[in-house]
C-alpha cells in the first residue's frame, strides 16, 4: 500500500513538473511585455530595461526557467509584479478562501446529487425522475457567469436575501484569523452570528458551482443505482425478506458507490475551474480572483502558481479516491498494492 | 399439500395479445418431498418458482392461485410476502457469485436474514451464521463467515447460499438451477446436501432444473414443462424409467448422451424450443416430436391421467419405448 501511494505521488510530481513547464512557456509565448506594462505609459526605455533586469526578465528563457524550477522546489513561486509580495505568501492568504468555497460546494454537490439520484431511481421515467431531469438539465444548461449574475439579480437586487459579493459583510469585523477558513474561525471565536454571516456570503457562489454540475452528477448516480437494482443479488435480498429501505441502503448503495466515486473525482476537476470563474463573479477573495487580477496586468507568476496548486489538488483528490475504492468494494482490495 | 398451484398464468404486460410464458399450470407439492420442475430454457420453470414468493421480474403479470399451507401467495402485497421470504420459504439461485452481494462478508449476509426476521440480535445472528455454515458442511466456518463471496470457491458459495436460505428454519426450499453454474463433482455434493437436509430437517424442496442428470437420484416427483405447459407429471421412478411423453424421453436421452459423447451423432431433440411469441398451433411440441401425427398439428392435447402419471400427449409412449428414442411409430 505504501509502495502504491509512493508511486502515485511520484506520478503526481511528474505531472506537476509538466504543468509548471507548460504554463511557464505559455506565459512567455504571449507577446506582451510585463516590464513595459509595469513601468506604465510615458516611461523611458531605460526604466523599462531596469525593471526587466530587476525581475530577471532580460535573461535567456532557459535560465529563467531553471531559476523558476529551482524556486519551486523550495515552494518559492516567484514574486508578484502586482502585489510586490512573494506569490507563496499571497497563496497562503488567498488559498483558504478558495478551499472553503470548494469544500462547501463539493459537500453540497455530493449530497444533493446523491439524494436526487435516489429519488429519481426509485421510479425511472416517473414524474419525480422527469422533474429532476428537467430541472438539473436546466441548471446545467445555463452558463456559469450568467447563472451567477441571475442569482445575484434575484437574491440580492430583488429579494435582498443575500449579500451581493465578498466573503464577509464589509461593515462587520471578521473573526480573528486562525485557520483562514471563515467558518472555522467563526466557530473558534464562538460566534454563531459570524458563522451565519459567512454562510450567507457563501450561499450564492456555492449554489452557482453546484447547480452547474448537478445534472451530470445526478444522471450518472441515477444510472449507477438503476443498474445495481437489476443485479441478481437484489433479487436475493428480496428473497431474504428484506424491505425496500434495507435493500437500498445496505445492498444497492454501496455497490453503486464505486462508479459514482469515479464521476465525482472528475467533477472535482471541473469544480476547480468553476471556482475561478465564480470567484470573479462574486468578488470572492480566493486564489482564482487573485490569479485573474494578476493575469489582467500580465503578472504571470500567480497564474502559473494557480495552475500548479490546482493540479496538485486534483492529484491529491485522485489519490484519496483511489484509497477509498478498496474500502467500498472488497474485490479491489489488494489490487492497489 | 404444502404448496398448491392452480391455473398459474404468467406473461409480460397486460396486453390481451401478450403470450403466456407460463400457461395454465396446476400442480401440488406434498410436505417433505423433493419436487422437481424440469424443462428447457423458456419453458417457464424459473418464472413458476419465482412467482411463489412474488419475485417475478418487473413487468411480469401473474394470475391464478398459489397456496402455501393454505395461504394465498399470488399477487399478495409485499407486507404479506416479506415474512415468508427467507422465513418459511427459502430460495437458492443459479449463480451464487452474482446472487451474493459482493461487498458484504458471507456470514454477514446470512446473519442479515435472521435480523431481518427479528429472530436474533447482531451478535447472536453472527454466531448463528457460523453454525449455519457448519450445518451445510463448510469447513473452517468461522473463517469463511468473514470471507467475501469472491474469496471462496463456487461450491462453498452455493453451500453458503443454502445456509442463507435455511437461516430461519423454513419449511420449504425453492432451488432454482442450484447446480447449473457448478462443475460435476461439486454438483453431486450440492445435490447430496439438499437430499440430506430434506431428510434431517423434513424440508420440502422444489428443485428447478433443465438437467435430467440432476434429477435421477433425488426426485420424488417430477413435473416436465414444455413451452409454459405441463408435458408430464408423476412419480420420479416411473417418469425416469418409463417416460410416457416423447419430450420426457428426449430429455432423458440427452442426459445420457451428455455422459456418453460417443453417441453424439444421434440428435436427442430436433430443433430448439419455440420462442414464446412463435409457439405452434396444436401440441406445442409437435414440430420437434418424432411421433407427431396429423391431429398433433391441429389440436392441443388435454392433460389426462395415465396410471400415476398426468400427461399431455395424443400418442403416449408405451412401456419400453424409452430404450429406443427417436423412433417414429
Amino acid at each position: 500500500m505504501t509502495a502504491f501511494i509512493a508511486r502515485r505521488l511520484a506520478w503526481g510530481v511528474l505531472l506537476l513538473l509538466l504543468v509548471a513547464t507548460l504554463t511557464f512557456f505559455l506565459s512567455r509565448v504571449v507577446p506582451a511585455d510585463p516590464a513595459a506594462f509595469l513601468a506604465g505609459q510615458n516611461t523611458s526605455a531605460a526604466t523599462v530595461a531596469r525593471i526587466r533586469a530587476e525581475y530577471g526578465l532580460d535573461r535567456p528563457l532557459p535560465v529563467q526557467f531553471a531559476t523558476y524550477l529551482g524556486g519551486l522546489v523550495r515552494l518559492d513561486f516567484g514574486e508578484s509584479l502586482r502585489t510586490h509580495r512573494p506569490v507563496a505568501d499571497d497563496l497562503v492568504q488567498f488559498l483558504p478562501a478558495s478551499l472553503e468555497l470548494l469544500i462547501v460546494s463539493f459537500m453540497i454537490y455530493v449530497i444533493a446529487s446523491f439524494w436526487l439520484a435516489v429519488a429519481a431511481a426509485r421510479r425511472p421515467g416517473g414524474a419525480v425522475d422527469t422533474a429532476i431531469r428537467l430541472l438539473t438539465m436546466l441548471a446545467t444548461g445555463i452558463p456559469v457567469f450568467w447563472l451567477g449574475m441571475a442569482l445575484q439579480f434575484v437574491f440580492f437586487y430583488r429579494l435582498h436575501w443575500l449579500p451581493l459579493a465578498g466573503r464577509f459583510p464589509l461593515r462587520d469585523t471578521p473573526p480573528p484569523v486562525h485557520t483562514g477558513f471563515l467558518l472555522a474561525d467563526s466557530l473558534i471565536a464562538g460566534s454563531l452570528d459570524d458563522v451565519w454571516k459567512s454562510l450567507r456570503c457563501l450561499a450564492m457562489p456555492a449554489l452557482t458551482i453546484v447547480l452547474n454540475l448537478l445534472a451530470v452528477g445526478t444522471r450518472l448516480s441515477r444510472a449507477a443505482l438503476i443498474a445495481e437494482f437489476d443485479r441478481p443479488y437484489v433479487r436475493t435480498a428480496r428473497g431474504k425478506g428484506l424491505g425496500p429501505r434495507a435493500i437500498l441502503y445496505r445492498h444497492v448503495l454501496r455497490n453503486a458507490l464505486s462508479p459514482v466515486l469515479t464521476v465525482t473525482t472528475m467533477q472535482f476537476g471541473y469544480m476547480l475551474s468553476w471556482v475561478i470563474l465564480v470567484e470573479v463573479i462574486f468578488g470572492w477573495p480566493g486564489i482564482g480572483l487573485y490569479a485573474y487580477q494578476s493575469f489582467e496586468v500580465f503578472d504571470y507568476a500567480p497564474v502559473i502558481a494557480l495552475a500548479i496548486v490546482s493540479t496538485a489538488g486534483f492529484v491529491l483528490i485522485n489519490l484519496i479516491m483511489d484509497l477509498i475504492y478498496p474500502l467500498i468494494d472488497p474485490r479491489v482490495r489488494g489490487l492497489a498494492t | 399439500m404444502i404448496l398448491s398451484v392452480r391455473d398459474l398464468r404468467i406473461r409480460f404486460g397486460h396486453a390481451a395479445a401478450a403470450p403466456f410464458a407460463v400457461d395454465g399450470l396446476d400442480f401440488d407439492v406434498s410436505a417433505g418431498e423433493i419436487f422437481v420442475i424440469i424443462g428447457e430454457s423458456g419453458s417457464g420453470k424459473s418464472l413458476t418458482g419465482l412467482s411463489v414468493l412474488g419475485l417475478l421480474p418487473q413487468g411480469a403479470v401473474a394470475s391464478g392461485s398459489i397456496r402455501f399451507d393454505g395461504q394465498e401467495l399470488l399477487n399478495q402485497p409485499e407486507a404479506v410476502l416479506r415474512p415468508l421470504r427467507g422465513g418459511r420459504i427459502g430460495v437458492v439461485y443459479q449463480d451464487p457469485l452474482s446472487a451474493m452481494n459482493p461487498v458484504w462478508p458471507v456470514g454477514e449476509q446470512i446473519a442479515e436474514v435472521l435480523r431481518a426476521h427479528g429472530l436474533a440480535g447482531r451478535r447472536e445472528a453472527a454466531r448463528r451464521s457460523v453454525e449455519l455454515l457448519e450445518r451445510v458442511h463448510i469447513p473452517d466456518a468461522p473463517r469463511i463467515a468473514l470471507a467475501y463471496p469472491h474469496e471462496i470457491s463456487g461450491g462453498m458459495r452455493q453451500r453458503a447460499m443454502i445456509a442463507m436460505a435455511l437461516a430461519c428454519g423454513p419449511r420449504m426450499l425453492i432451488a432454482d438451477e442450484p447446480t447449473t453454474a457448478l462443475d460435476v463433482t461439486i454438483k453431486a455434493q450440492i445435490l447430496e446436501l439438499l437430499s440430506e437436509l430434506r431428510r434431517e430437517l423434513a424440508l420440502t424442496v422444489v428443485l428447478i432444473t433443465h438437467d435430467m442428470g440432476v434429477v435421477a437420484e433425488l426426485a420424488d416427483r417430477i413435473l416436465v414443462m414444455y413451452a409454459g405447459k405441463v408435458a408430464e407429471l408423476g412419480p420420479a421412478a416411473q417418469i425416469m424409467n418409463r417416460p410416457s411423453h416423447p419430450y420426457t424421453q428426449a430429455l432423458l436421452f440427452s442426459a445420457t448422451m451428455s455422459e456418453a459423447p460417443a453417441k453424439a451423432d444421434l440428435p436427442a431433440i430436433r430443433g430448439t424450443a419455440p420462442p414464446i411469441e412463435a409457439r405452434p398451433a396444436g401440441c406445442r411440441f409437435h414440430p420437434r416430436c418424432p411421433q407427431a401425427a396429423a391431429d398433433c398439428r391441429e389440436a392441443a392435447p388435454n392433460l389426462r391421467r395415465l396410471g400415476d402419471v398426468l400427461l399431455a400427449c395424443h400418442y403416449p409412449l408405451l412401456n419400453g419405448d424409452a430404450a429406443r428414442p427417436g423412433c417414429a411409430p
